[in-house]
């Protein structure tokens, strides 16, 4: 199957240069538009930047746009994309430094404000563990199998409008520590959520949902967040 | 990035909320009250007497408030989400308090200082 | 050069250096971790299955049964005082773990489950533990993510996107490194008192393989170049079960959950190599089962396949039996795998694999501290460090069973980083020798002004190709020594590649070429290790030697790489303390 391929090419360097370049590669049954762009380097233009890595949806290091949807070029199969031109981009939202690889700084640095680890005073018991019911686990499970590609805040039109708002994939990593039974961080986590650019940013427009590879409903775990911060409150 | 500085937006988000599900309750009673309470009979007479009493003078302010609350809210946030320039966003957002704060000064004199043409009951 | 000084640099940010790099935090000093991605993109987050440990929440373990199974499946070459710490201390770093936050999946009482895993058993052999801990089937993940997020507790500080390009060794005293910014080019001069390597596998040098493009064993290489020895490098693991021409991994807790592995009559043929565990033989052994399978004409076949009368070259992991219901709950990865890259619904029909590339047993050669060591009695470089799949201590020794990869990664990354926490304070800032840092100069030079008629991709493709056709899982004594020769060609052919990209921001070409000079100098030991052992042991299988050899090759190699090039191999005795090598049966 032969498709044509729309390659967003861009340098921070030339930021001025940035264009569109197309490529016609052949993919067999099963190939993804990693599969193409690891092509397109290999054999058509050496200088294609992206980022990849373990190419089955687990590192979260392909996300990018791909026909105006934001996927991960790795779980991406060519021939479930109808159209016979195939345009690439970058992940919208984020700095573009080159090609397709974005500055995925400000995105890390959201994360690590509202503090992403277990918060529990209490010293935990010797030699076992703590116990969780499995339905308490099940709230933060499936929270749990985020990757951080960045798909779901870069999605996010309220991310677009106000840059530092915190974005559904820190959100969501907020609510999988608040939701945990053995947490009790909640209070240290409310000056990052409860703010101008917090929980409250969030319009449940649920483009998060669409966009997230692996699943998850970020807007439904935002919501029961707000929730518990209202209940925290008032 | 700036943070907490100014209203966290709970207090918006949450009141949004309280307001809209007043808002739905009030429009309800609203059209049952206007439509259904006199057989349906709507003359200026009945609305202006009813509107002379004290407790749908507060219903009504209730309402006002409510309602130009949860719409200029809306605004506010419409325009936070569009508006990318800081100037443009600061102008329509000073804008929206002063329409809102206007309108909500006029509907309060217009409720309080109603009376029934003729002067009474 | 810009340089920086840290007294602890760790590369690598999978399970086992951001382990080690806690332990070095919590102490109260300094430590930075050089990782060439970020750290939430690590391959450890490709761990599935489950991380090994007696805890005993459903049944009647022991730390001995797990260091009893360990040491079996290691084909007796995996050192028993490493063995016996690794079972011995695994509860504690998995509760630990756990109280880090790591979101374990439950049994109904609350504590953490636990579900069978190849060659792991009770009661030395008798029956199949249940003794991987596991969180679905993305344990890994959760793992790695619950120590990302450790550290950032702990505030150690990351360099993403830096690529190590010169490791600065001399008089057997390690001096730091120099890194290459990947993001803004440029070289980086790390000034460190301890530098410690947790930079993973190398299964990039197969084609069919479980592991990332990033997977290409750089830290074993600049290790080599130093003039340090690798030990063990012919033990390559296949995983039995990869998805059918992509290689993906589907996790051992597959069968785990009571998966069946089926051949083309719809017979499970592992009654006929591990009538005990069947599906749950060890993985070298299920591995060569499949193989074997395959070779004897009861492979599977495609339709097309079919149509053109070409024997079938797949198996089939048929799930169907678990329900979708069961299937969702416990293995939703493998689901979507499934589905995404094999075009089945494991629920509806069975999903076709083959074995593939997935471990390297061998690696650097650590003490049971993980301290590097540069010769066969054990005498260690002052200041360098390395744990993880990139190490081998050798707890592994042939053949690594299932979950006891992640436990390795933490366990052994928890006690390197103790070691380093331990020395810190002994060690200094060790003088640079005058032309050390302008060696990475002169390479990263070489990369930019690169232009010959070799294409790097196309290098990489006949590398991956011949390694799988003449050094994976049935070796032979000829197909080795073709294979040496390719390897030596390929080398050559590489002196003389072009590359188009010249900017110095974000030139993944460079990286690229540069990772395929580590797997074609490290692809030489694996296959010179493999020609020399003239045995079969765990993962090693020589047709044309088929039996073990207790008497001759019951030790570890250390391969050097001479100044001149050539390979050099040392020996080293196994350490064996409780169980006395006896012949493997399942």
């Amino acid at each position: 199957m032969k498709k044509t391929y729309r390659i967003f090419r861009f340098d921070s360097a030339k930021p001025k240069q940035k264009h569109y370049d197309t490529f016609k590669v052949e993919t067999a049954k099963g190939e993804t538009v990693l599969d193409v762009l690891i092509e397109i380097k290999a054999h058509h233009d050496g200088s294609l930047v992206f980022r990849r890595s373990c190419r089955h949806g687990i590192c979260g290091s392909c996300a990018m746009q791909i026909n105006g949807l934001n996927m991960l070029a790795c779980e991406t199969q060519v021939e479930m994309l109808k159209d016979n031109t195939i345009t690439v981009d970058p992940l919208p939202g984020f700095k573009p430094i080159r090609d397709l690889a974005v500055d995925m700084d400000p995105f890390y640095e959201k994360l690590h404000s509202i503090l992403p680890f277990l918060i529990n005073p209490d010293s935990p018991p010797t030699d076992k563990e703590r116990l969780q019911s499995e339905e308490d686990h099940r709230k933060i499970e499936l929270a749990t199998s985020c990757i951080l590609c960045g798909g779901c805040t870069s999605s996010c039109p309220s991310f677009w409008a106000d840059k530092d708002y915190l974005g559904p994939a820190a959100l969501l990593k907020a609510y999988r520590y608040v939701f945990d039974t053995r947490d009790v961080g909640l209070n240290e986590r409310l000056p990052m959520l409860d703010n101008k650019h917090g929980l409250w940013r969030c319009h449940t427009i649920m483009n998060c949902n669409d966009a997230c590879p692996k699943h998850i409903f970020p807007t439904e775990d935002i919501s029961h967040l707000k929730r518990k911060v209202v209940e925290e409150k008032y | 990035m700036e943070r907490g500085i100014g209203s966290s937006g709970a207090f918006a988000w949450f009141f949004q909320r309280i307001s809209g599900i007043f808002l739905l309750l009030a429009l309800l009673a609203h059209f049952w009250v206007l439509h259904y309470s006199n057989d349906g009979e709507v003359t200026f007479q009945i609305v202006a007497q009813r509107l002379s009493h004290p407790l749908w003078k507060t219903i009504d302010l209730a309402f006002l408030f409510l309602a130009i609350f949860h719409g200029f809210n809306g605004f506010i946030m419409v325009i936070h989400d569009y508006v990318r320039w800081k100037n443009v966003r600061l102008v329509l957002v000073s804008l929206v308090w002063v329409a809102g704060i206007l309108l909500g000064l006029l509907g309060m004199i217009t409720i309080i200082t109603f009376q029934v043409p003729g002067g009474g009951l | 050069m810009i340089t920086h000084q840290h007294e602890a640099v760790i590369i690598g940010a999978g399970l086992a250096g951001m382990r080690a790099a806690i332990e070095v935090a919590k102490t109260g000093q300094d430590c930075a971790v050089l990782s060439k991605i970020f750290p939430s993109r690590s391959h450890s987050s490709a761990a599935q299955g489950g991380t090994g440990a007696s805890l005993g929440n459903l049944d009647d373990d022991n730390w001995e049964f797990h260091m009893f199974d360990t040491v079996k499946g290691s084909d007796y070459l995996g050192d028993q005082d490493a063995a016996e710490i690794l079972a011995k201390e695994a509860p504690e770093v998995i509760y630990e773990l756990e109280h880090m936050g790591a979101p374990f999946s439950r049994t109904p009482e609350g504590k953490i489950a636990q579900r069978k895993f190849g060659g792991h058993t009770l009661n030395f052999g008798e029956k199949p533990a249940l003794r991987a801990c596991y969180a679905a089937d993305y344990t890994g993940h959760v793992l790695l993510h619950t120590l990302f997020e450790q550290c950032i507790k702990y505030g150690i500080r990351f360099y993403a996107e830096f690529q190590v390009v010169h490791l600065i060794v001399k008089d057997n005293v390690c001096r730091g490194v120099v890194a290459w910014d990947v993001r803004h080019g440029g070289l980086h001069l790390f000034r460190a008192k301890a530098t410690m390597f947790a930079t993973g596998g190398y299964g990039r040098a197969f084609r069919i393989t479980t592991n990332a493009h990033a997977n290409t064993g750089d830290g074993l290489n600049l290790v080599m170049r130093t003039g340090l020895p690798l030990e063990d490098m012919e033990f390559v693991q296949f995983h039995p079960t990869g998805i059918y021409r992509n290689g993906i991994l589907m996790t051992e807790g597959a069968r785990g959950e009571g998966a069946y592995l089926l051949n083309k009559d719809g017979e499970r043929f592992m009654k006929r190599y591990a009538p005990t565990l069947m599906e749950l033989g060890p993985r070298d052994l299920v591995a060569r089962s499949i193989q074997t399978e395959i070779n004897k004409g009861r492979g599977c076949q495609t339709e097309e396949q079919k149509k053109q009368g070409i024997p079938g070259d797949h198996v089939y992991l048929d799930l169907t039996h678990l329900g979708e219901a069961r299937l969702r709950e416990v293995l939703p990865q493998i689901f979507e795998l499934a589905r995404n890259f094999a075009g089945v619904d494991p629920a509806k029909e069975p999903t076709p694999i083959q074995p593939t590339a997935h471990y390297s047993m061998g690696g650097i050669p650590v003490t049971i501290n993980g301290e590097v060591i540069y010769n066969a009695d054990n005498d260690s470089v002052r200041g360098l460090y390395a744990a993880g799949e990139c190490a081998c201590i050798s707890v592994h020794g042939a053949n690594r069973l299932g979950c006891n990869s992640t436990l390795d990664a933490t366990l052994n990354g928890r006690r390197t980083g103790r070691t380093i926490a331990k020395h810190l304070p002994d060690l200094i800032y060790e003088e640079l020798p005058d032309d050390e840092p302008e060696k990475a100069e002169i390479e990263m030079d070489w990369y930019f002004k690169a232009d010959g008629s070799e294409n790097v991709a196309d290098i990489r493709n006949e590398l991956q190709d011949t390694m799988m056709q003449n050094c994976a899982i049935f070796r032979k004594g000829e197909e080795l020594k073709t294979q040496l020769d390719i390897v030596r060609e390929l080398q050559e052919r590489y002196q003389n590649i072009g590359l188009q990209d010249k900017s110095q921001a974000f030139n993944t070409e460079v990286m690229e070429a540069m990772e395929l000079g580590h797997l074609l100098a490290f692809s030489e030991v694996i296959v010179y290790g493999a020609l020399e052992r003239k045995e079969s042991r765990g993962a090693h299988s020589r047709t044309d030697y088929p039996d073990r050899d207790d008497k001759n090759w019951l030790k570890h190699t250390l391969a050097y790489r001479e100044p001149d090039g050539k390979i050099r191999l040392e020996f080293k005795p196994v350490v064996i303390t409780r169980f006395q090598p006896k012949e493997r049966k399942y």
